[in-house]
C-alpha cells in the first residue's frame, strides 16, 4: 500500500458516507481529493465499494421489534419513581436477591444436617460485615478520588453493583438478627456476606485493571482507553 | 418534490419536539408522555442492540425514562432529546455490561459452529438461511467492545451525526470518527466472513 493510500483509507468511510448522502462528514476539498485518488487507485476504489456495500446492507436491517405497551410501562415506572424515592432495584432484582438468600439458607440447612454441633465463631458474622464495609468504603473512596468532572459517566456506571451489594447486605443483616441462636442459619448468612466480599473484590480488581489501562493522569472517564485507541 | 415533502415533515417534527420539550421542562406530564411515546421505541432499539437481550433492554428503557422524568426540568429545549436519552441509555447499558463481566455472566453469542470455517459442501448462507440477518448482525455486534458497539449503533442504526454521538459519549468528534472507522472495519470483516451480502 502506498503511503498516500494509507492516509486515504482512514478517510474512506467518511468519503463513502458523504457519497451516500450524509452531510457534514468531510470537507468538500477532502472529498474531491479522495474522489481523484479513487479514480486512479483501484485498491482504494474497491475498498470504497466494499464499505458502500456494507453500509447499504446495514441500512436494509429492520429495527428490533418494540415490546407491546413499552411507552405505557415506561410512563408507569416514571410515575412510580416520582411518587417515592428513586430506587434502582427492580422487582426482578429483588426477587433474585430473595432467591439467592433462600438458596444460601437451604444450603446452610443441608450442610447443617451433617454438622449440627458446628456453629460459626461468635464474631464471625460481625467480622465479615466489617471486612465487607471496609471494602465498600475503599471502593467508593477510590472512585471519588479518581472521578472528575469529565468522568461522571464512568463513575455512575460503577454505582449500580455497589448499590446492589449494599442493599443485599442490609437484607442479610436484617435476617441474621431475626435468626439469632440458629447456628445453621447463621452459617448461611456468613456465607452470603462472604459472597458479597467476593463480588467487591472482583469490582476492586476490575477498577484496578481499568486504571492500569488508562494513561497516567487520566481519570476514570478515560478508562477503557484501550477500547478507544484501537 | 419528495425531498421537499421530507424536509417539511422533518421541520414539523422538530417544531413538535421543541414544543414537547418546552412543556416537559415546565413539568407538564402529558408532554412527557408524548416524549415517551415518540422515543421509547428508539431507545429500546438502541439498548437491545447494545445489551443483546430483549428483557434487559426493556428494563433499561424504563430506567432511562425514569431518569429522564426525574431530571425533566433540566431538559435542554433547543436540541433534539434523542442524544440526551441515548446518553442515559448508554450509561445504563455499559453499567449492565460491566455488571455481567463482574458476575461472569456469558451470553450465548456466536457458537463454535457458526464461527467455524465453512465445510466444502456447505456455505455459511446455507447454515444461516433460517436465521434472520438482523439477529446475526446483533450477535456479531455483541462481540464488539462496548465503545465501538455504541458508536456503530448510534451512527448506522440510529442515524446520529458525529457531533451528536460526541455529545452522547462525551468524547471529541475526532475520537468518535476514529472509533467509527475501526468499528466499521471490524464489523465489516466479521460480516464478510458470513457472506450476508454481496
Amino acid at each position: 500500500m502506498r503511503p498516500v493510500c494509507h492516509s486515504i483509507r482512514k478517510q474512506l468511510l467518511f468519503f463513502v458516507e458523504t457519497r451516500l448522502g450524509k452531510t457534514g462528514v468531510l470537507e468538500e476539498k477532502q472529498q474531491r481529493e479522495i474522489e481523484a485518488h479513487t479514480a486512479e487507485c483501484e485498491a482504494c476504489r474497491l475498498e470504497a465499494e466494499r464499505i458502500a456495500a456494507h453500509l447499504n446492507f446495514l441500512q436494509t436491517l429492520l429495527p428490533p421489534t418494540v415490546p407491546a405497551l413499552l411507552a405505557a410501562k415506561c410512563l408507569a415506572a416514571a410515575e412510580r419513581t416520582s411518587r417515592k424515592p428513586y430506587r434502582r432495584f427492580s422487582l426482578v432484582t429483588a426477587g433474585a436477591a430473595a432467591a439467592i438468600l433462600l438458596a444460601v439458607f437451604a444450603a446452610g440447612l443441608w450442610i447443617g444436617n451433617g454438622m449440627k454441633n458446628y456453629s460459626p465463631a461468635p464474631n464471625a458474622f460481625a467480622s465479615l460485615v466489617k471486612v465487607q464495609n471496609g471494602l465498600l468504603d475503599q471502593l467508593e473512596t477510590l472512585l471519588r478520588k479518581e472521578g472528575d468532572a469529565e468522568s461522571q459517566d464512568s463513575f455512575a456506571a460503577w454505582q449500580y453493583p455497589i448499590e446492589q451489594v449494599r442493599y443485599s447486605s442490609q437484607v442479610i443483616e436484617a435476617y441474621y438478627k431475626q435468626n439469632q441462636g440458629n447456628p445453621v442459619a447463621q452459617r448461611g448468612f456468613c456465607e452470603a456476606i462472604y459472597q458479597n466480599i467476593r463480588t467487591l473484590a472482583g469490582l476492586c480488581a476490575s477498577l484496578e485493571n481499568e486504571k492500569e489501562s488508562a494513561p497516567s493522569g487520566a481519570g476514570l472517564g478515560t478508562a477503557k482507553k484501550k477500547d478507544i485507541e484501537i | 418534490m419528495m425531498i421537499a415533502a421530507a424536509k417539511l415533515q422533518t421541520s414539523i417534527e422538530i417544531d413538535e419536539d421543541r414544543e414537547i420539550l418546552l412543556r416537559t421542562a415546565q413539568g407538564d406530564d402529558s408532554a412527557f408522555a408524548l416524549l415517551t411515546e415518540r422515543y421509547s421505541g428508539r431507545v429500546y432499539g438502541f439498548l437491545k442492540r447494545m445489551v443483546y437481550s430483549a428483557e434487559d433492554a426493556e428494563d433499561l428503557t424504563q430506567e432511562t425514562f425514569c431518569e429522564a422524568h426525574k431530571n425533566r426540568r433540566k431538559l435542554r429545549t433547543d436540541v433534539s432529546p434523542l442524544p440526551y436519552l441515548f446518553t442515559i441509555a448508554r450509561r445504563k447499558a455499559i453499567s449492565l455490561i460491566r455488571w455481567r463481566k463482574v458476575r461472569r455472566i456469558v451470553l450465548p453469542l456466536m457458537d463454535e459452529h457458526e464461527a467455524a470455517e465453512p465445510d466444502a459442501g456447505e456455505t455459511p448462507r446455507d447454515r444461516m438461511h433460517e436465521k434472520r440477518k438482523e439477529e446475526i448482525v446483533e450477535k456479531i455486534l455483541a462481540t464488539l467492545k462496548p465503545a465501538k458497539r455504541g458508536v456503530l449503533i448510534l451512527r448506522y442504526f440510529e442515524g446520529l451525526s458525529y457531533r451528536e454521538i460526541s455529545s452522547v459519549i462525551g468524547k471529541p468528534e475526532a475520537t468518535v470518527k476514529s472509533i467509527a472507522y475501526r468499528a466499521e472495519e471490524e464489523l465489516r470483516s466479521k460480516l464478510s466472513d458470513l457472506r450476508l451480502y454481496e
